[in-house]
């Protein structure tokens, strides 16, 4: 099944860009072919993890119509010969642009809808990808909120902060729970102590789930090695025998199935 | 939950139940008690001094006890035991409108003192049991549910009383009272206001707070332009175009208190009032420069009404609640009333002098009057927070959004 994924967190730093471009690597390690987009325009990351500083377009000169979506993908593909595949969709980073887009008014926000929505056509019937990842801004914001829009599925990045569950709680009352969108929890940077052995994981993924009265597709220790690659590289591409990507490649079978 | 599902929450709620009673209850009793009073002395023929001393004894008693009321509530345990006090109080005060069947002086004296002692003792606090038992987030959408239905209630109970005797109708008022107390005390909200959480702030702190200011001058000075303008504007249309007004006020105003409720959650309390004052200002603006044109007159009957409709929803029901934060809300109710309690009693007294009144200047001084209203509002605080103003955006667009997402796949299925 194709499918257009929302990754979003009420709070910012809470790890959607790091486990949106992880799964993402993880489905192209599969065989898939994914596209990664980089709807975070007040703060756009994936230009750094990629390395790409001057590009001719961007994902807002897509929204804006300026150009189609196949100027603004990037293949980044690490070779491997499975036949995965995968596109990103940038950000712009400029002072300019972020400026840009912070004063969007909800006219030009619904039209960027548009947009959003005509990628499945463009990309998934056409384009033949299995998947397209939308990072997305923290909060309640009219960018993510067309990101989930558009999504089928949507994955809710939490740590265990109380003032984060308490967040996302809202965010359920408010905002995903109006979409009737399958939406699962990621609980990220958790405190290995809690994980130690399979019971306890039970225990704590059933507390999560009666919490966030959600699914939880995946609980994500904290590893410092994961801190270390700030943002530098993809982490389960340079270390496939790690934890963390187990943990991804798990969340990437529960996501197929969801 | 999205938003819809959470107002039809908060409307179906037993809290709201109570609020909803009480002050549907108060206005529609009231109201038609009010007429049913002035209908008893106009039967008398009375002279003007009789007639301006037994308002004025009402007004006075209505003030005063008002005033009282904000105190003596203290004496009671729960304010929900006060407010049945009072609403039993107004069974009995109904019942002894009786006495006005033949004439007697002291009797209509005392029928002029009580009906306004039994409206002004708990009025303050009832109006405050609605800000206590609604949120910011949907209160003015719940005061314009109170007020429209309050509005239906009037005409009703307005009309059987006009088409009864005055001890038919007398009963039927004290029975209406009745009525209400027995519900009010069948749905009451189990919770008392937080009365540890708010602190009692005289009167001279409550006048001297900018904020209530801000917000006091404008509707100050609405009710005296709207009061002395109402005997101007009966001399010129007519009697009979004159006594649609409250038709219009009620009638389109009970509409306009639905919309604007729910604009008021929307876009906040100060933006919706701003409307109000304006449009009143082209309606007043209009007669005055077309003061013989039938259709300037339609315009304004309907322009009172939008206005009316914004004005009694946002000053009687839900800015002085959220003026009042934390400070206990019967002082900012009361003095929230007040211009509205004098103003009646003023435009009784102005009423004989309308006719020498010149319409053109007096809508045209009018006019300019409210646009120096607007003033203070433009620096008056937004009571709704801001940040829950932007939430209801974004849900709203959030809305939309889904809306457009549906409509676009069905345009993909085709
Ligand atoms: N499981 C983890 N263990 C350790 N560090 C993590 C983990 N997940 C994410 N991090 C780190 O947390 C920091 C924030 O992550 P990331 O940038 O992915 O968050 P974000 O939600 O995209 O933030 P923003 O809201 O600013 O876009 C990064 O330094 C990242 O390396
Ligand atoms: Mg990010």
């Amino acid at each position: 099944m194709k499918k257009i994924i929302a990754v979003h967190s009420y709070k910012g730093g809470t790890g959607k860009t790091s486990l949106s471009t992880n799964l993402a690597a993880t489905f192209v390690r599969n065989g898939k072919k994914v596209c990664l987009m980089d709807l975070d325009f007040r703060a756009p990351s994936l230009h750094a993890i990629f390395k790409k500083q001057n590009l001719d377009y961007w994902l807002n000169d897509y929204l804006n119509g300026v150009c189609e979506i196949n100027k603004v993908l990037i293949d980044a593909t690490n070779n491997n010969g499975n036949g995965g595949k995968l596109l990103v969709g940038l950000a712009n980073p400029s002072t300019e642009a972020i400026r840009d887009m912070t004063a969007k008014d909800r006219k030009w926000e619904m039209k960027a809808l548009g947009r959003l929505l005509a990628l499945r056509s463009a990309l998934l019937n056409d384009g033949n990808f299995d998947y397209i990842i939308f990072d997305t801004s923290p909060g309640l914001q009219y960018s993510s909120i067309n990101a989930i829009v558009a999504a089928d599925i949507v994955l809710v990045v939490t740590s265990l902060d109380a003032s984060d569950i308490n967040g996302s709680q809202r965010m359920t009352s408010e905002l995903y729970d109006l979409f009737e969108k399958k939406t699962g929890i990621l609980i990220n940077k958790v405190i290995v102590d809690y994980l130690k052995s399979k019971e306890e994981q039970k225990k704590f993924t059933k507390k999560m789930k009666d919490i966030h009265n959600l699914p939880i597709l995946a609980t994500i220790p904290c590893f410092c090695e994961v801190l270390r690659a700030a943002g530098n590289f993809i982490f389960t591409e340079e270390r496939p025998d790690h934890p963390f990507t187990e943990t991804l490649e798990d969340l990437a079978e529960k996501v197929e199935k969801f | 939950m999205g938003e819809k599902a959470a107002i039809t929450k908060s409307i179906f709620q037993r809290e709201f139940l109570s609020v909803l009673i009480i002050v549907v209850n108060a206005f529609s009793w009231y109201f038609p008690l009010y007429i049913l009073f002035q209908n008893a002395l106009e039967q008398f023929q009375l002279d003007s001094t009789l007639l301006l001393t037994a308002f004025g004894i009402q007004a006075v008693a209505a003030i005063g006890f008002a005033i009282i009321g904000t105190t003596l509530l203290k004496k009671f345990p729960r304010r929900d035991l006060f407010l049945t006090v009072w609403m039993f109080i107004g069974i009995i005060v109904s019942v002894l409108l009786i006495t006005l069947e033949t004439f007697n002086v002291a009797y209509l004296l005392s029928v002029s003192f009580l009906s306004g002692f039994s409206l002004g003792l708990g009025f303050p606090s009832c109006l405050a049991y609605f800000g206590d038992h609604t949120k910011v987030e949907n209160r003015g959408l719940l005061a314009g549910i109170t007020f429209f239905a309050s509005g239906l209630a009037i005409l009703l109970i307005g009309l059987i009383i006009n088409f009864s005797t005055l001890v038919t109708g007398a009963l039927i008022l004290a029975a209406w009272r009745g009525i209400g107390l027995l519900l009010f005390l069948l749905v009451k909200s189990k919770k008392d206001y937080p009365q540890e959480k708010q602190f009692e702030a005289p009167y001279k702190a409550v006048l001297f707070d900018k904020s209530f200011l801000l917000y006091f001058i404008p509707w100050t000075l609405f009710c005296a332009v709207n009061f002395l303008g109402v005997p101007i504007e009966i001399n010129l249309f007519g009697e009979e175009l004159g006594s649609l007004m409250p038709i219009g006020e009620y009638g389109v105003g009970g509409f306009v208190a639905l919309i604007g409720g729910w604009f008021a959650d929307t876009v906040g309390r100060k933006r919706i009032i701003i409307v109000g004052f304006v449009m009143l200002g082209i309606g007043f603006a209009v007669l005055g420069l077309f003061p013989g044109d039938v259709l300037s007159w339609y315009l304004y009957i309907i322009v009172d009404g939008i206005a009316w409709g914004i004005f009694s929803l946002m000053f009687y029901l839900v800015i002085w609640s959220e003026l009042a934060g934390n400070r206990t809300k019967e002082k900012y109710y009361m003095l929230g009333v007040l211009p509205f309690l004098t103003a009646s009693y003023i435009q009784i007294l102005f009423t004989p002098f309308a006719g020498s009144v010149e319409a053109s200047s007096a809508f045209s001084l009018a006019s300019f009057f409210l646009f120096i209203a607007v003033l203070p509002l433009l620096y008056a605080p937004e009571t709704m927070p801001e940040k829950k103003i932007e939430l209801k955006r974004l849900q709203k667009f959030a809305e939309d959004a889904k809306k457009a997402k549906e409509k676009y796949e069905r345009k993909m299925e085709k």
